[in-house]
């Protein structure tokens, strides 16, 4: 399990949010999600399933479907994905993170980085102790307790977003990998055990 | 009593207006969102076409108003009333979509001689024209004075040539005339403001793609050896400290508590779609509404305030950096709320949760409102 979530943490870093998902997901399909709406790597999309169009998700190569039929999934499979997912995001965090640094390691201010502000400094250190602690909220196998995790990352992921000023609102950006990152939690992590 | 109740009576009936007019701006959220440019589309909305008139200055409008509808411009506090409501009933994308005179008639209204003032104001009513303000550039968004967008004078006339780039400019590509900020010397007083119209040599725009807010067709425009004539330079009446960025400050005082209107406006939006989703009955919307409601109160307050001091830039910081927030945690409160996959079944709500995060950008980020705060309130706290 330790394996997996290290592996899902690794490739949401290294290879991306699609990357991750897929290897998340592992042998689950569309009908698996909780909410009837999922969230799939572009390329994994099946033919002729109803698609809900997101540019944003599709330039992280990821797709959101309707499927046709929904299987029931035991709640200890779901939890598990959301485990497995929540360590994707942390990935893509750390990601998102170190793409921040470096735009403020860039960007002047009164003569000086902005990466140098107290205030900014500040902000980077919580992102990186609510991460870190993020992946050891991870090691349970209480949904609320992961949830949680999901919660907090989404924060973490606006706090860190908004440092990347307007340029973040504009184009593609990293800004819009981490919006992209919480519809597709938004799609597989259930807040509740299903009637 | 409530901030609403509160009210005064001719205020009221504005605020009842202004909830009217919402229910135009929401029927055309999804579509402005989905083509932003479509200006047949935003012509065709009478509530922006009222809005549009409702801002302009009595003497410039082309029709006929509600007399209550001067609040709309004539006080802070109609602004925020106002502001609040066209977000919660309608939607903050489609009003930012309005053609009004907006920052650069705050700019104009501060810097602006008589004949400069007459000659915008005729040309928005004539052309009913979308306004741009060019004050940040591309590596220098919080910090004005390191602007490198120059005014030079002109060797072939008694005018000047401008040069430079601005950035996240609204309506950059489809405003017809607007406010450009520029320097003609290293000093912070030399920073100048000038009336820009289209066409003009050397003064080009081009849209950028946004997450959200899209109404607001943000934009960068560039300008080369782009023709000003003497009469385009504002603030030459007024004393040399009073020319240039003080009258994009005053502008930004009163802007900064119109966002925060629209962000708590948003909020209230938002915690409405989701009660109705649950029905009457649900009562998890208790807590947010109460902190909401909480918000307007600070608002109405905080705008009464900066009508008796237009100056004061705490006040305003300070409801600007609480609402934004508040709007964030709306946003994440209805995802909890409505379950998984929520926001892809409820198109409205995924696009009110990118359209929120614009307002951190606009007049201020949080930490250089945290760095006002913490600065303004410093002699407060020595007092004490």
């Amino acid at each position: 399990m330790q394996n997996t979530i290290t592996a899902c943490e690794e490739a949401g870093r290294r290879e991306g949010l699609a990357a991750g998902l897929a290897l998340a997901l592992a042998a689950l399909d569309a009908g698996a999600a909780p909410g009837g709406v999922a969230a799939l790597p572009a390329d994994a999309v099946p033919a002729g399933t109803e698609v809900i169009r997101n540019e944003m998700a599709l330039a992280e190569g990821i797709g959101f479907v309707r499927p046709a039929t929904r299987s029931k999934v035991p709640a200890e499979e779901l939890t598990a994905l959301a485990a497995r997912l929540g360590a994707v995001r942390i990935g893509a965090t750390l990601r998102l993170m170190e793409q921040v640094a470096g735009h403020l390691s860039r960007r002047m201010f009164g003569g000086e980085p902005v990466l140098a502000k107290q205030l900014v400094q500040g902000s980077l250190a919580d992102a990186l102790v609510a991460t870190e602690t993020a992946r050891c909220g991870l090691a349970t196998e209480n949904r609320a307790a992961i949830v949680d995790v999901h919660d907090r990352l989404t924060q973490v992921d606006w706090q860190l977003a908004r440092m990347l000023g307007a340029g973040g609102y504009v184009g593609r950006n990293p800004a819009g990998g981490a919006y992209v990152s919480r519809l597709v939690a938004n799609c597989w992590v259930a807040r509740e055990e299903a009637a | 009593m409530s901030a609403v109740e509160d009210l005064a009576p001719a205020m009221l009936e504005f605020r009842e207006l202004s909830r009217a007019l919402a229910i135009d701006l929401r029927r055309e959220a999804l579509a402005v969102d989905a083509d932003p440019f479509d200006s047949d589309r935003l012509r065709n909305c009478e509530a922006l076409e009222l809005l549009r008139e409702m801002s302009m200055p009595a003497a410039y409008r082309t029709r006929e108003v509600p007399s209550c509808a001067d609040e709309f411009s004539g006080s802070a506090l109609g602004r925020v009333v106002a502001n609040i409501e066209l977000a919660a009933g309608g939607d903050v994308s489609v009003l930012n979509a309005s053609a009004t005179p907006s920052l650069a008639g705050l700019a104009i209204d501060a810097l602006a001689d008589d004949k400069q003032k007459d000659r915008f104001y005729r040309d928005m009513a004539e052309q009913r024209a979308w306004t741009f303000f060019g004050m940040t550039e591309p590596d220098h968004g919080s910090d004005a004075t390191a602007m490198e967008t120059r005014l030079d004078p002109d060797p072939n006339s008694d005018g000047f040539l401008l040069n430079g780039t601005k950035r996240y400019v609204a309506n950059a590509e489809r405003g017809a005339l607007g406010v450009v900020f520029a320097r003609t010397g290293r000093t912070p007083l030399s920073i100048r403001a000038v009336i820009l119209r289209r066409p003009s040599p050397g003064f080009t725009g081009t849209p950028l793609p946004m997450t959200g807010l899209r109404g607001a067709c943000i934009g960068h425009m560039e300008f080369d050896n782009t023709p000003i004539e003497l009469e385009q330079l504002l603030g030459q009446h007024l004393p040399a400290s009073r020319r240039g960025l003080w009258g994009a400050m005053r502008a930004f005082n009163v802007i900064r508590l119109q966002i925060a209107a629209q962000a708590l406006g948003a909020a209230f939006a938002i915690r409405d779609y989701v009660r109705e989703q649950h029905g009457p009955a649900w009562s998890g919307h208790e807590l947010l509404s109460a902190r909401l409601e909480a918000a307007r109160a600070l608002l109405h307050r905080t705008a009464s305030h900066v009508d008796q001091s237009p100056d004061d830039r705490l006040a305003p910081s300070i409801a600007k950096l609480h609402t934004t927030e508040l709007a964030q945690e709306a946003n994440r409160w209805a995802e909890a709320a409505l379950g998984p996959g929520s926001l892809l079944e409820h198109p409205l709500l995924e696009k009110w949760c990118r359209d929120v995060c614009a307002f951190e950008f606009m007049d201020g980020t949080s930490n250089i409102l945290r760095l006002t705060i913490a600065s303004d309130a410093e002699p407060a706290q020595a007092r004490s």
